[in-house]
């Protein structure tokens, strides 16, 4: 099973806790207290490698964005495979928060593949009131083309898009995973990249070109 | 680590009630008494207190066999027992400066008390009525089933009858100004302010209206700081019974308003307690900071909602909910037989010892096992180095901090979470590894249970969590996890052999923890729920601050003390012809019993008054507890 550490950064109440409860519990609180210090989770994902289901591990941090917090950051996103930048299309400071932890992540984490998703949460509040929209989806996608993130708007309440941020996630960690092994070709099932125990999956066909070759 | 008296291990009796000083305000109560007290003690001539010498040591006995007639001939000892009666008055006084409420109270003293005349109010009355004797024998059996009390009571029995006594008790304390709703209205308040005199928090009150508070608080602290050179520390108005404490701590002011009878020193206990949790978020070297060259600076652009969420909580918890906690500065202990806590803790402390590689010495400086039940906690197990421990304030401050973390996590979900202990060190931060080890579920019968793993290491979490579920698989396998996470022993009033008691609260003093009964009250609403609990708290204070002077000590080492409240309103009941039920006079008696080992607070059912009975029912509880002290206080705890 691969094991991917994972870091949701983003200001207070943008809905970051409801983002990982959605996918971990399947479920959303109307009323959720404000995360202290950090939450930890873990959850699974399978993917498709050709015919091959892949389980992929998710631990988790759900980091408090309440500002007394920000120094333990990096404590958070040290070790990270991938990073769920979180804002509210409802705030628009929230945008420019989450453009700071951008920046930060790029600037302290040595890591080139690291995967850091850009997330715009609460697609559902524009649903019938277009009006409560003041992050234009545009603005935020070319930004995070401009710099090489991830990028989707979601909703934690009515789950669209949560399911699909992980997906992807996971897949691309996977495909970088791939190739790391497969230019270092040697010992591929128990490379370990920083802290994570990588075991890639032995292929259960005879087919010898089913497994990274 | 610092140690001192509140500390959970240490075995003094000084409480810091004792370490604040103020100023000696008005007491609550005039006391006339008849028979001359063994010693009085004549505060502002007010409160009349029958204090047992030390030396006297048949009193403190609680484990002779108290069954024993022989009580009676010991009990003349106290003869000189006065009664602080109080009279319930109906009637607001009218108000002359905006301030000025008066209280529902207008204590008088009264002598109630005769030893030749020992009468079971309850039983007595019974015996005129129509039914046979067995009719009657049986009835009486059905009401003493829903009661309280036990039936064994030696009036009771000797007339082959078991006592029957409502198992409600009245509320003596109604405020008919709380039932107002301005901010003038409520008979407590809390204020925070910055040295500025900018708002904080308060616990009533729109911004509007606590504005020109703020103004004030500030003129006045900054009036004693100019001219007399020192911080405020009290103003008592004796007439309208108003106390306001303030506690300067720059850059933070903070008055608690009081109208309830409450000392000055409990409630600059209770500010400390408010400010204490702001350190505990903020710490007190950032305080500084953020205060630097910036004494404007608006604190509530700093602090997040869950402050002022925890704020509120602890404002309610100090105001209105029998939280003793707070009030007695003690833990509640998680009911266990003693061989179980014995075992958990034999395991604990030989996995510490042998799993240092995974967390090696140093690394953990705390731990605790908690029961989480209706926003309360009680401690199941504690993991200390040997002679430390952590002061019971900042145990509360981290409950309140993980209170509300709980309402929606689900139990896979581990917390790492900075916080201060301002007792332990208010410039620096802890950090707490929190994991559910069971979640509550009726159908199993489990409860709540939490682990805190406290590390003075930033990066000490997959340590924490790797030694924590090594621990829980540990008690898991040697078949110990279950008493953690079941609530088995809990107890009710009515398992304690003690007479015509409604509630009582037992306080170990040297283990700085307290037991006290399940409240018995089911299906009620919250509000119903509120008003029984603060109804209880309220009996409770005013038992304490009728023993102690205004700086919070106890007039003596060893005290025994009745409080009586009694309804001597004059009946309106010409008013009433109409009135088809009556409802029963308000006969209330409580107990205080302090001495170096511990301290006792009884509430009797409505109506007793007999000083044998409740005293003799007090003995039966201490003897109670000092029998399962193992079962209800965790005494040693897993220490390395
Ligand atoms: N309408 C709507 N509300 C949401 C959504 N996601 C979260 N919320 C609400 O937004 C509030 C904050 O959500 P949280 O998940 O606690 O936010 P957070 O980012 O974890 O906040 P911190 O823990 O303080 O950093 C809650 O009241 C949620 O119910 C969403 O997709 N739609
Ligand atoms: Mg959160």
């Amino acid at each position: 099973m691969l094991q991917f550490k994972l870091v949701l950064l983003g200001d207070s109440s943008v809905g970051k806790s409801s983002i990982v409860n959605r996918f971990v519990k399947d479920s959303f609180d109307e009323f959720r207290e404000s995360t202290i210090g950090a939450a930890f989770l873990s959850q699974t994902v399978t993917i498709k490698d050709d015919d091959q289901d892949v389980t992929v591990k998710f631990e988790i941090w759900d980091t408090a964005g309440q500002e007394r917090y920000k120094s333990l950051a990096p404590m958070y996103y040290r070790n990270s495979n991938a990073a769920l930048v979180v804002y509210d299309i409802t705030q628009a400071d929230s945008l420019e928060k989450a453009q700071s932890w951008v920046h930060e992540l790029k600037n302290k984490v040595d890591d080139n593949n690291l995967v850091i998703y850009l997330v715009g949460n609460k697609v559902d509040l524009t649903k019938d009131d277009e009006e409560k929209r003041v992050v234009d989806r545009d603005v935020a996608e070319k930004y995070a083309q401009e710099n090489g993130l991830l990028f989707n708007e979601v909703s934690a309440k009515t789950g669209e898009g949560i399911q699909q941020i992980f997906q992807t996630i996971g897949e691309n960690l996977y495909e970088v995973r791939k190739k790391e092994n497969t230019t270092n070709n040697s010992n591929m099932a128990n490379r370990a990249h920083g802290q994570v125990d990588i075991q890639l999956p032995r292929p259960s066909t005879n087919d010898s070109t089913s497994c990274c070759s | 680590m610092r140690v001192n008296d509140q500390y959970l291990d240490t075995a003094s009796n000084k409480s810091i009630r004792s370490t604040v000083q103020s100023l000696r305000g008005q007491s609550a109560f005039n006391v006339r008494s008849r028979a001359q007290p063994s010693l009085s003690i004549n505060l502002d001539n007010t409160i009349v207190q029958t204090i047992i010498p030390p030396a006297n040591t048949l009193l403190n006995d609680a484990s002779e066999d108290y069954d024993s007639v022989h009580d009676f001939p010991r009990l003349r000892s106290v003869q000189s027992i006065s009664s602080i009666v109080s009279r319930r008055n109906t009637r607001p006084s009218t108000t002359t400066d905006q301030l000025s409420v008066n209280t529902s109270f207008d204590p008088i003293i009264e002598q109630t008390y005769s030893y030749d005349n020992i009468q079971d109010p309850s039983t007595g009355k019974l015996q005129d009525t129509a039914f046979g004797r067995e009719v009657r024998k049986n009835l009486i059996d059905r009401l003493a089933q829903s009661i309280y009390s036990f039936p064994t009571s030696a009036v009771g029995d000797s007339h082959g009858m078991k006592p029957v006594v409502s198992n409600e008790i009245p509320d003596v304390f109604i405020d008919v100004e709380s039932q107002k709703s301005n901010l003038k209205s409520h008979d407590k308040n809390f204020f925070i302010l910055t040295s500025a005199g900018k708002p904080i928090f308060s616990m009533f009150g729109k911004d509007k209206e606590i504005i020109p508070f703020m103004g004030i608080i500030n003129t006045v602290v900054s009036y004693f700081q100019v001219n007399e050179s020192t911080n405020i520390r009290t103003i008592n108005l004796k007439r309208t019974k108003q106390v306001f404490a303030f506690t300067v701590k720059a850059p933070i002011i903070l008055m608690a308003y009081s109208r309830r009878g409450e000392t000055t020193n409990e409630l600059m206990q209770q500010l400390d307690l408010l400010y204490s949790y702001l350190i505990s978020s903020i710490n007190e070297r950032q305080l500084k900071r953020l205060f630097h060259n910036r004494s404007n600076f608006d604190l509530r652009n700093y602090l997040e909602v869950t402050d002022f969420d925890n704020l509120r909580q602890i404002c309610s918890l100090l105001s209105d909910k029998l939280y003793p906690d707070f009030t007695l500065n003690a833990l509640q202990c998680f009911v266990m037989r003693k061989t179980e806590r014995g075992r958990i803790h034999e395991t604990i402390h030989s996995l510490l010892i042998n799993d240092s590689k995974t967390i090696p010495r140093g690394t953990l400086l705390y731990g605790l096992i908690l029961s989480h039940k209706q926003n309360k906690f009680k401690l199941c197990s504690v993991i200390r180095p040997k002679g430390h421990s952590l002061h019971t304030i900042d145990l509360q401050l981290l409950f309140c901090l993980i209170t509300h973390q709980f309402e929606n996590r689900d139990g896979d979900q581990e917390l790492w979470l900075p916080i201060c202990f301002p007792k332990f060190n208010s410039n620096g931060f802890l950090y707490s590894y929190i994991k559910y080890l069971s979640r509550a579920d009726i159908d199993t019968g489990t409860e709540d249970t939490v682990l805190v793993l406290i590390s003075a290491q930033k990066d000490a979490f997959y340590k924490m969590k790797t030694f924590g579920s090594n621990l829980w698989d540990k008690l898991q396998k040697e078949k110990l996890g279950q008493y953690l996470i079941r609530d088995r022993l809990k107890f009710r009033i009515s398992d304690i052999q003690a007479p015509y008691i409604h509630h009582f609260i037992y306080k170990a003093k040297k283990y700085v923890q307290y037991v006290m009964p399940e409240l018995e009250i089911h299906n009620s609403s919250p509000q119903k729920l509120r008003n029984y609990e603060c109804k209880l708290k309220r009996y409770c204070e005013h038992l304490y601050s009728s023993v102690v002077d205004d700086n919070g000590v106890p007039i003596n080492k060893t005290i025994l003390n009745y409080l009586h409240w009694k309804d001597t309103s004059v009946n309106d009941d010409d008013d009433n012809n109409e009135q088809e039920f009556v409802e029963e006079k308000i006969d209330m008696m409580g107990l205080i019993w302090i001495t170096p080992q511990y301290e006792l607070y009884l509430i009797c059912n409505n109506g007793i008054d007999n000083k044998d009975i409740i005293l003799r029912s007090a003995k039966r509880i201490i003897h109670w507890c000092k029998k399962n002290e193992p079962r209800l206080f965790i005494q040693e705890g897993a220490t390395f």
